[in-house]
């Protein structure tokens, strides 16, 4: 008969595998019924209506290539910088990390519009600047355009890899790259052949994430892929799907991009396979980081030239934005206001109503999915269990879900009875739980891949329990890749549309659907000075929680 | 022919506008107010609002019966899409539906979605604009012109015609709607391939126009100077834009104009059937449609009121109401025709 501690890990497993069938399974499987049924029973009319679309190769080339190029894209800026800010001396390391997480913010049409105030062909600011210094005739740069959509999508995913590898990096023990020196090797050939490999699940996972989501992504190919004619696999199907509603298609379009993660997954397996990645032991030895003399600066400048493009540019055109009286007129001293657009933001009860939503419901979901993601990354890690493979991938599928195809499921698994759920808060939480699994599952995941077992065996021999060694020893060891994760992941909440924005009903506003409103009505004034409210409360956030846990002031 | 008498009908109703009338609206069963306030509160879903309209009219309906509206508005398309998925989930909130066009409504229709309800005063809503099932009423009426950048089209260049938009001044800057997911969209080109001819979007379509997916987001596009015109251009958004000081303006093209309306719905199986009905008899009551007039701008849908100052009047425009029984067989063909003369 087993022991209590084994009753309390059975209880808790148990648990995990259970809220993983309500949360994924079940609305999942709805979704999935929903799309073989037809007027006349089931069917697999829907499906075959997919692979008829003359359209069709073309829209998954479209589709494959733009996810590719953005992944590839992000994870070399991703991997350059987590070395940068977390294996090097280079100056505003700390600033480099909180403004990436940044990034994230704002729902990603906006950046997309942002980014037409500034490349637009005919009118963009920036286009406008280079023709004039340059002696240009022709706007240089085209943002409608897949290159537009490819470097407007890297800008805003790279943090899914910067972050969690600044964080693996972070825990890992020095002394394997001081042999490598000692042993005569160059910093050069020590970071690519010793500091890399190591942290490469946390490359890998980050890397899909950046593909599933750029595969799925609706508002800046939307933006600027859907006024020339260029469509993807989301606007394709989610304008399918729009008049009349054919709620069948979300789950016909989510097949081939499950399909992609399930090959994904099995790839990264393969890849990985049997070697280990340990390299937090316990015994770090932080040292001082390398010096890199001069070369620290261009670094760092090269560092801040991302984030520029990334947080700086578009915030900026925004923060311009909400001082202009009418966007449609320059800024002038006729156009400027300070506060007009803020104080009536400020004046609508919606507006409030929706940051106070999104602060309480992030933060609540946030550590729902954790506490899921973490307990799930250890039983597919450490428990060896069959059907791991199983429970990954299901703690990942989420991601693969358009956000509109995500609240058709929710509505369909949670909105009748016993449930009752629509037109509430709850719903929206459970999505944003649902929507949060990938993110911390993955981090958590790629953090105990590094993570000597040893460490864990070693506490409970001396007595402690199951839990009590995953709270006291686990979990404080693998902090920086879990804190990465629950940053990055507030932050995407607190700008999550697509599934909000389906869920959402009057009283219940958040802070996207808000933003979204503003813009459907062409009101870009408010919509900016909103972005800016939305950017200060997660840069406080985010700040707030990296200091709290005890990271270094700036790193 | 069905057309022309189309036209003529539209035009002669608005000619009656500035007929005198007598007081309207009134006539509700006292009945049914006392069973409405008794229920409370009222849920709406619509895509079929402004901003602006729902939160004023919201606030009125609350003032006036102590009745609470509780007011989700999404585009229509969504709206559609969120009554789908809690249909199926046997969990329809909605007490009271709205929608920006026809074809919406027969889609609520067929699903049974909806149930008639007309207010006793809807004989008096303009005849054309009452749509074909017969089971709900309109109430605004938008233009839909082309919308243009004040401060980027010289006077010289402003279009008067639908074809001065074909001047190579305008080639590639031309904002369009999708009409295969625009509603609104939809209904313009079927009435402006009535008043201009289908050559219209063949030399439109050669010269590259950005299509955007939802009708009043393409004001964002010519407010920045990415295009310089907007088709169509929704006269209600354009005048709030104007309001913000935003340098859009409307152009209402002699050989005629498109117009539609948004439409308020009884929901089937409301649980507040009175708040529901009296909020959607609120909708065309006399008050309430001179107060979208004058406040709002808002072209009211009743014969007797004239419209809102400083907006031409429709007696001196020729509008066109898209012809919905045509569509509703042919709007395939329609998505197609017009999906081939876009530059690929």
């Amino acid at each position: 008969m087993p022991g209590r501690t084994e009753w309390a890990k059975l209880g808790v497993l148990g648990g995990l595998l259970a809220a993983t069938a309500l949360l994924v399974v079940y609305p999942l499987g709805r979704l999935a019924v929903e799309s073989l049924r037809g007027p006349g029973g089931w069917t697999l009319a829907h499906y075959v209506e997919l692979l008829r679309d003359p359209e069709l190769r073309q829209v998954l080339w479209n589709t494959l290539w733009i996810a590719g190029a953005t992944t590839a894209g992000s994870a070399v800026i991703g991997v350059f910088m987590g070395w940068a800010v977390a294996r090097t001396d280079m100056p505003l390391r700390g600033a480099v990390r909180t403004l990436s997480a940044l990034t994230l913010a704002s729902p990603s049409f906006l950046g997309a519009l942002a980014w037409v105030l500034l490349l637009g062909p005919r009118a963009g600011k920036l286009n406008r600047l280079l023709m004039e210094w340059l002696g240009l005739d022709r706007a240089p740069f085209d943002i409608f355009s897949p290159w537009g959509i490819v470097f407007v999508l890297t800008l805003f995913s790279y943090p899914l890899v910067f972050l969690p590898v600044a964080a693996a990096l972070d825990g890992m023990d020095a002394s394997l790259e001081d042999a490598s020196r000692l042993l005569g090797a160059g910093r050069l050939r020590t970071t690519l052949e010793i500091t890399l490999p190591l942290v490469l699940p946390a490359i890998l996972s980050g890397a899909i994430l950046v593909f599933v989501e750029a595969m799925v992504i609706f508002g800046p190919v939307a933006v600027l892929g859907v006024p020339v004619q260029f469509h993807t696999l989301a606007t394709k199907m989610l304008t399918m799907m729009r008049f009349p509603p054919r709620l069948e298609l979300a789950a016909v379009m989510t097949l081939p991009v499950v399909l992609t993660l399930a090959g994904l997954l099995a790839l990264q397996r393969l890849w990985l396979g049997r070697r280990r990645f340990t390299v937090t032991t316990g015994q770090a030895s932080r040292r001082g980081l390398p010096a890199l003399g001069w070369g620290r600066y261009p670094l760092a400048a090269a560092c801040l030239a991302v984030v520029g493009l990334a947080v700086f540019l578009p915030y900026g055109t925004l923060l311009m934005v909400s001082l202009q009286k009418s966007l449609g007129r320059p800024l002038s001293p006729e156009n400027f206001t300070l506060l007009d657009n803020y104080r009536y933001l400020f004046d609508q009860s919606a507006a409030v109503r929706a940051l106070w939503h999104s602060l309480w419901l992030s933060a609540a979901a946030v550590l729902a999915a954790l506490a899921l993601g973490l307990l799930a990354a250890w039983l597919v890690e450490r428990a060896r269990a069959r059907g791991r493979g199983l429970l990954a991938l299901l703690m990942l599928a989420p991601f693969a879900l358009p956000g509109a195809a995500l609240g058709v499921a929710l509505v369909l698994a949670f909105g009748g009875r016993p449930f009752a759920l629509a037109g509430t808060l709850t719903i929206l939480w459970l999505a944003y739980v649902v929507r949060s699994l990938p993110v911390t599952f993955a981090y958590a995941r790629g953090a105990l891949t590094q993570l000597s077992p040893d460490l864990e065996e070693a506490a409970r021999t001396l007595g402690g329990t199951w839990l009590r060694s995953l709270r006291d020893v686990t979990v404080p060891l693998i902090r920086h890749g879990l804190l990465a994760a629950a940053v990055i992941q507030f932050v995407l909440l607190f700008r999550e549309l697509g599934t909000s924005v389906f869920l959402y009903t009057g009283g219940n506003e958040v802070t996207a659907v808000v933003i979204y409103d503003f813009a459907q009505e062409a009101q870009f004034t408010l919509v900016a000075a909103f972005s800016v409210i939305v950017a200060a409360v997660n840069l406080g956030v985010v700040t707030l929680v990296r200091r709290s846990v005890g990271l270094d002031r700036w790193a | 022919m069905r057309r022309i008498a189309a036209i003529r009908a539209v035009t002669a109703l608005f000619a009656l506008s500035l007929a005198p009338h007598p007081a309207a609206g009134a006539g509700l069963p006292p009945e049914l107010v006392a069973a409405a306030k008794r229920e409370g509160t009222v849920v709406i879903y619509t895509g079929g609002h402004t901003r602006e309209q729902i939160t004023e009219l919201a606030k009125r309906f609350e003032q006036e019966y102590g009745i609470k509206v509780q007011a989700t508005r999404k585009p229509t398309g969504d709206i559609l899409q969120m009554l789908a998925a809690e249909q199926k989930a046997g969990a329809v909130r909605a007490d009271v539906i709205s929608v920006a066009d026809v074809a919406a409504l027969g889609y609520l229709r067929q699903e049974g979605l909806i149930e008639k309800y007309l207010p006793p005063n809807a004989d008096q809503v303009v005849e054309s604009l009452m749509e074909p099932g017969g089971d709900s009423v309109p109430f605004t009426l938008n233009v839909l012109g082309i919308a243009y950048n004040k401060a980027k089209v010289p006077a010289d260049k402003t279009p008067k015609a639908w074809k001065d938009l074909t001047d190579p001044f305008f080639k590639g800057k031309v904002a369009h709607g999708n009409p295969a997911t625009s509603g609104t969209t939809a209904g313009f080109v079927n009435a402006v391939t009535r008043i201009a001819g289908w050559e219209l979007y063949q030399k439109l379509g050669a010269g590259g126009m950005l299509i955007q997916d939802s009708a009043t987001a393409l004001a964002q596009l010519v407010i920045t100077g990415e295009a310089l015109v907007a088709l169509p251009g929704v006269e209600p958004n354009v005048l709030d834009a104007q309001k913000r000081g935003e340098p859009l303006a409307m152009i209402y093209p002699a050989e005629g104009v498109p117009v539609n309306a948004y439409y308020v719905s009884l929901a089937r199986g409301a649980k507040n059937p009175n708040a529901a009905r009296l909020f959607v008899a609120f909708h065309i009551a006399d008050e309430t449609q001179r107060h979208l007039n004058d406040r709002l701008a808002s072209r009211a849908v009743l014969k007797h009121v004239a419209p809102p100052a400083g907006l031409p009047r429709v007696t001196d425009v020729k509008l066109v109401a898209p012809d919905f029984a045509w569509l509703a067989k042919n709007r395939k063909q329609m998505l197609e025709t017009f999906q081939g003369y876009l530059r690929k």
